[in-house]
């Protein structure tokens, strides 16, 4: 599109908030990840209160408050994170654009330019294979941006339509 | 030029050899403290250079480099295990030269090939090589020095020598000495508690000054150590620009010259310092997509510049960013608390631990009105602006960054909201250019925010 049609505010049409959700089994796969570092999180608090309120003498309001914010931080993420992050996920795959929307708290439009895509990979990890998730990970000049908790079979054909998308970027 | 195997010149040898007596100065400097003097010792550090002198030549010997008929560079070298590198000269994206003292005595450059899409390092460094032959090798790999058909590049800047001097003691640099300073003043300060406490002052009665004085003359030596750096890195600072790319030329000692494709300059930066902003004058940097990521001083466009002559000077050197900085759009008045309320939260958090810790409350009072500043700061710094296709993004973070890039060509943008600022209509932009260095516009209207997600949607398509 050329340049000159770009300003003039409320001529161009909107974009399209992006409409495509990811798998349903991916607030499992981000509370089950959640675990990984809520439960040692907890166990790490309840060693600490216990060796600051009997070793180092520490009140003992201490021995409680310090698991209590931990078991609190825990819950939070593995129970209302997940299910924010779910519920907010958005992303469409457009011939000229990535279009994402994300977070759990601040939610984040982003947009990439199909031309700008160098590359696109997907990956899986142990935890993932377990749900059947993959995350199609996005790379550009400037980072990358990941689509994650994606039905495997998913995953493989949004990376292939994006690497087709991409494959005659005109310049560098 | 030839396709037979070249060597470099015979100063690569010398070179090598500096290099190797480097590398065994740790074991022989260990040897002679360990040895005490002995004659032996010293025989084995003798014995220990002259193996470095014939490294070095068996190095320098078995280095040899060539551009074949079918337009490749290969390199080979390796004495005991020869390696060999082969560079397509289609993907060569820069030819950069450095003139260290050594080379110079010998009049050779070192040359640095550097392909699109590698690494930080270049893919094959020439240590010593004869000017005329780093002309031909220029040629052979398609970076000649000149374009061919014209002589006088089409513009052509100087740093001159009271802006260098301007450029050394505004300059960044500057910024390395803050921790040292504060970490003088600590031991300085635990000197002289310790003094007191120990019934020492007594005995040391001029600890406390000997002290002040010694950390006085340390931070005016850094102070004159970081300005000679800046005048050794920036003296005949020296931009070209032709049609296809920019060359840039410094230094003093180390003599360097870059050339740059100016369709890898994705974005220039305008950068003002806290030591420059009061005197209106700023440094120029480039953000390039996949060129060797090297110190702050090489991705400076210009060292210094009068912030009001910064776009004339963009539109001399990088066209295609031509674009005026003013007038630019600010956030909303009411956006005015949120910009004070994150350093004034930190600057009280920080008070109060430090009155719990030391009991200096008097301390918040400072920290808080420093806080307020930078909060204003920040707020009167933001701004952006859309025109003919180029975005301009300003933002503080201590010193005022200026980012110019086409919209076109930005790698992304995203807007953002946080839980707040959704109650309060308000958001973030952000934009990535190719170096990944990202700027970013906070608490905008929504309205606005949404109008410059979609008008760089729009230029991006």
């Amino acid at each position: 599109m050329s340049e000159d049609h770009v300003d003039g505010p409320g001529l161009r049409p909107r974009a399209p908030e992006p409409a495509r959700t990811l798998a349903p089994n991916a607030r499992g796969y981000w509370a089950v990840e959640a675990l990984g570092w809520a439960v040692p999180l907890v166990i790490v608090s309840l060693v600490a209160a216990r060796g600051l309120t009997e070793g180092a003498g520490a009140p003992g309001v201490l021995g409680i408050l310090l698991p209590a914010v931990a078991a609190l931080t825990g819950l939070v993420g593995v129970a209302l994170v997940p299910r924010r992050r779910w519920a907010h996920w958005r992303y469409d795959v457009r011939d000229e654009e990535i279009d994402l929307r994300s977070g759990a708290f601040t939610i984040t439009r982003t947009l990439i330019p199909m031309a700008r895509v160098q590359h696109v990979d997907t990956k899986r990890t142990v935890v993932s294979q377990l749900f059947g998730l993959a995350a199609v990970t996005i790379h550009t000049a400037a980072g990358r941006n990941a689509i994650p908790g994606l039905a495997e079979p998913d995953a493989a054909a949004i990376r292939d339509r994006i690497a087709e998308l991409a494959r005659t970027p005109d310049e560098p | 030029m030839s396709p037979e195997p070249r060597r470099l010149h015979p100063a690569g040898a010398v070179l090598e050899t500096l290099k190797a007596v480097r590398e065994a100065l740790l074991p022989i400097i260990v040897l002679i403290v360990v040895g005490g003097g002995r004659s032996s010792t010293a025989l084995l550090a003798v014995g220990g250079i002259v193996a470095a002198g014939v490294a070095g030549y068996l190095r320098w010997r078995s280095t040899t480099y060539r551009v074949r008929e079918d337009d490749t560079l290969i390199l080979r070298s390796g004495v005991f295990s020869p390696s060999e590198t082969t560079v397509p000269v289609s993907r060569v994206s820069s030819v950069d030269t450095e003139q260290g003292p050594i080379q110079r005595l010998f009049g050779v450059q070192e040359v640095l090939v550097q392909t699109a899409g590698g690494g930080a390092e270049p893919e094959v460094v020439l240590g010593a090589v004869a000017e005329p032959e780093v002309a031909r090798l220029r040629e052979a790999l398609g970076h000649p020095e000149r374009a061919a058909d014209r002589d006088e590049p089409a513009a052509r800047v100087r740093l001159s020598g009271g802006a260098l001097v301007a450029a050394a003691v505004t300059g960044p640099q500057l910024g390395v000495l803050l921790p040292l300073v504060a970490g003088v003043g600590a031991v300085a300060d635990d000197l002289f508690e310790e003094s007191f406490d120990s019934g020492l002052v007594d005995s040391l009665p001029d600890a406390p000054a000997a002290i002040a004085l010694v950390a006085a003359g340390l931070i005016a030596a850094l102070l004159v150590i970081s300005i000679l750096g800046a005048v050794l890195a920036f003296r005949g600072f020296t931009v070209e620009r032709d049609e296809e790319r920019l060359r840039i030329r410094r230094g003093l000692l180390q003599r360097r010259a870059a050339s740059l494709p100016l369709h890898r300059v994705h974005a220039v930066r305008v950068v003002e310092g806290l030591l420059r902003r009061p005197f209106g004058l700023a440094a120029l940097r480039v953000e390039t997509v996949g060129y060797r990521s090297e110190p702050v001083s090489t991705r400076t466009l210009f060292p210094l510049v009068r912030t009001a002559d910064a776009p004339a000077l963009i539109a001399r050197l990088v066209p295609g960013l031509a674009t005026d900085l003013q007038p630019l759009e600010p956030p909303p008045r009411r956006a005015l608390r949120r910009y004070l309320s994150p350093p004034l939260v930190v600057a009280a958090g920080a008070g109060v631990a430090l009155g719990l810790t030391t009991g200096a409350w008097w301390a918040i009072l400072p920290l808080l009105v420093i806080a307020a500043l930078e909060g204003l700061g920040r707020f009167r710094a933001a701004g952006w602006r859309l025109a003919d296709g180029r975005v301009v993004v300003r933002e503080r973070r201590l010193a005022r960054h200026t980012i110019v890039a086409r919209a076109e060509r930005l790698q992304q943008h995203a807007r953002s909201q946080t839980p707040l600022q959704r109650r309060a209509g308000l958001a973030d932009l952000a934009v990535a250019v190719g170096s990944g260095r990202r700027g970013r516009l906070i608490h905008l209207e929504v309205a606005t925010a949404d109008e410059l997600f979609q008008r760089l949607r729009a230029a991006s398509r």
